[in-house]
């Protein structure tokens, strides 16, 4: 397996449409504790994701789904097996390489993990910041736009504590797509919201998506959602279905 | 990074309260700081008014004197022996003793130092001496410190009204016929200035011949530090000679590194610095603690571990600035209470104030350096 490795820091802001699969697992295996308590939670995970895709990935608790998006997302030391994202290889790879992985990837959570002492506007340059190349101006007007698309222009300047659950799960869909990342890991999305913020939640990313062109890895439990997706992906037990 | 959100300000000012209290505990321990190095500094100052201030360049000191507090006397005629040296102009015999002082108004005892010499030389500087010293020629006249203890009473003010001063000293009348400032010192907290003669019948001690301190005066062009390995060659063992810049640098040796004093009150410094690391290190241990998820997600979104410890940094210098110059306002504004409160000299230096400045920011970037460790704790992995 050759492997391309892509060396910069800054997300790239081009639209998806690179050759291969934006994600690619193979012979991917992971184990919780040592020794004796020593538990397999992955066992030889292959998949592909092609760029562009809208994917689903669900199963039931504790099958080992939201481990497969923290290893995709470089959020954990991967074990044994390649994964490779964005033409990347995880598996071994070094401290800088792995925060240039981060930096390409949104990540939506089930917690927004808001920053309370910033606003909206500022928890969402928190992510634009990154790109250093970027100036002050220009920041501030890509997190004002952003915020502007999951329509929150009239909160640009509350902290978190004054807005509600589902519009702080909007900022935090603005954070993550506001740096221009290549690719999108969503874990739970809907889960702490009621179903008409949650659908409204995932259709923002969807559309977000795929106005920017990027691969959307989603986990969830929540059935009504399922269609938004290219294709759903089932786990039982540390395994994928086929 | 100049261009970033300032995450550390905004994180450390975002709850008020939280804010006062870790800004608090600077001050606290800044106020500490100046309070005991000014009170140290302050009774050095005091202590060794005298020694800090002699008139000559060398100085003449029994070989059993370790410390200008404790003077050991010698006999006079080595003092005599110098002018025998050609770079030598002047010789003069400083004796100093202590005494028994009764306060004219309550009647109360109290102990004093008591310096005679010569009228026409006054040995050490201090205000108004030189002008003072020939009333001193008349028998039982002598010069009274107004900065000592006001347990001896009024003496300067009384004086300065135009009234005049009589007390006993040893049981022997004495007026007073001026007032100089010297300074309390530990053993004895007042100060007495005569003539050689008039000290004699106060310590009745008809002994002229012992006496506790030399000064010798070189001729201009002369070298001191020659002079004084020739002195030191010819009086051998009999005598210490030291220039009077080495007398001022033993005492503030003894007084920081011997005496209790010193000790003391480098501990209450230690003391305050030990509050001011706790209290910041509390907060910024908190703060990193209540927000773990949040720079959990930092690190997810790709900010580099060194990212988040520069920010805790940064947060324990804001703390330290913040905390030092509302600390050393109200430090000086002390400085002013305990003046007039102990008579001590106390003002505030700038060695002092670069000395506290140091150990400020050292206290807070320490705990920061410490604080940061728990930024370990916010593992991107756990936050799914």
């Amino acid at each position: 397996m050759t492997t391309i490795t892509d060396t910069t820091a800054k997300p790239s802001t081009s639209t998806c449409g690179s050759d291969g699969p934006a994600i690619r697992v193979r012979g991917l295996n992971h184990f919780f504790g040592d020794g004796e308590l020593r538990k397999q939670i992955l066992f030889d995970v292959d998949f592909d994701i092609a760029a562009g895709e809208v994917v689903i990935l669900t199963g039931p608790s504790g099958c080992g789904k939201t481990t497969l998006l923290s290893l995709v997302g470089g959020l954990r030391h991967i074990m044994e097996g390649s994964v490779q994202v964005l033409g990347r290889e995880l598996f071994g790879a070094s401290r800088e390489e792995i925060i240039a992985s981060r930096r390409q990837t949104g990540f939506v959570f089930q917690l927004h993990n808001l920053l309370d002492f910033l606003t909206a506007r500022q928890n969402v340059e928190m992510s634009v910041q990154l790109d250093a190349a970027i100036s002050v101006r220009e920041r501030k007007h890509r997190a004002e736009s952003m915020l502007a698309k999951v329509g929150l222009s009239n909160r640009l300047d509350y902290y978190p504590t004054a807005l509600s659950g589902g519009q702080r799960q909007r900022v935090s869909i603005a954070r993550a797509l506001a740096g221009e990342p290549r690719l999108i890991l969503a874990d739970e999305p809907t889960a702490a919201l009621d179903s008409h913020s949650g659908r409204q939640a995932v259709e923002l990313v969807q559309a977000m998506a795929r106005e920017q062109g990027c691969t959307v890895l989603m986990v969830t439990h929540d059935t009504r959602i399922l269609d938004i997706a290219d294709r759903v992906v089932r786990m039982e037990d540390g395994r994928m279905l086929p | 990074m100049w261009r970033d959100l300032p995450i550390a300000w905004l994180q450390l000012t975002h709850s008020k309260a939280k804010f006062t209290v870790a800004v608090t505990g600077v001050v606290v321990a800044v106020l500490l700081m100046w309070m005991q190095l000014g009170f140290l500094d302050a009774l050095y100052r005091s202590a060794t008014s005298v020694a800090r201030h002699l008139r000559g360049d060398l100085v003449l000191l029994s070989p059993n004197t370790k410390t200008f507090m404790q003077l050991e006397p010698f006999a006079k005629r080595h003092i005599a022996r110098s002018l025998g040296h050609e770079g030598v102009a002047n010789v003069y015999a400083l004796y100093v003793g202590m005494a028994m002082w009764k306060n004219p108004w309550n009647g109360e005892k109290r102990r004093l130092f008591v310096f005679g010499m010569e009228p026409d030389y006054a040995t050490f500087e201090a205000d108004d001496l030189e002008e003072l010293l020939p009333t001193t020629l008349a028998p039982d006249v002598g010069i009274f410190d107004a900065a000592s203890r006001p347990e001896f009473g009024p003496v300067g003010k009384t004086i300065r009204n135009g009234e005049p001063v009589a007390a006993e000293i040893n049981g022997r009348l004495i007026r007073i016929a001026g007032v100089t400032t010297i300074g309390a010192g530990f053993q004895a907290d007042g100060n007495f200035v005569t003539s050689t003669a008039n000290y004699l019948r106060i310590m009745n001690d008809p002994r002229s011949s012992i006496v506790q301190v030399g000064l010798i005066r070189l001729k201009p062009g002369a070298d001191s530090k020659q002079v004084q390995r020739d002195l030191a060659a010819m009086y051998g063992n009999e005598m210490t000679v030291m220039t009077t810049d080495e007398v001022v640098a033993r005492e503030y040796d003894f007084l920081t590194r011997t005496a209790p004093i010193g000790f003391v009150f480098t501990l209450g410094t230690i003391v305050g610095c030990i509050i001011g690391f706790a209290i910041v290190y509390q907060v910024l241990y908190t703060d990193i603690s209540n927000h773990l998820p949040q720079f959990a997600t930092l690190k997810a979104m790709g900010y580099t571990d060194r990212y988040l410890a520069a920010v805790v940094v940064q947060e324990a210098l804001i703390l330290a600035a913040a905390g030092f110059i509302p600390g050393s306002m109200l430090g000086m504004a002390l400085f002013a209470v305990a003046k007039a409160a102990t008579m001590l000299p106390m003002y505030v230096t700038w060695d002092r104030a670069i000395e506290v400045f140091v150990l400020t920011f050292t206290m807070c970037t320490v705990s920061g350096l410490l604080a940061m460790r728990r930024l370990r704790a916010a593992d991107p992995a756990e936050i799914f």
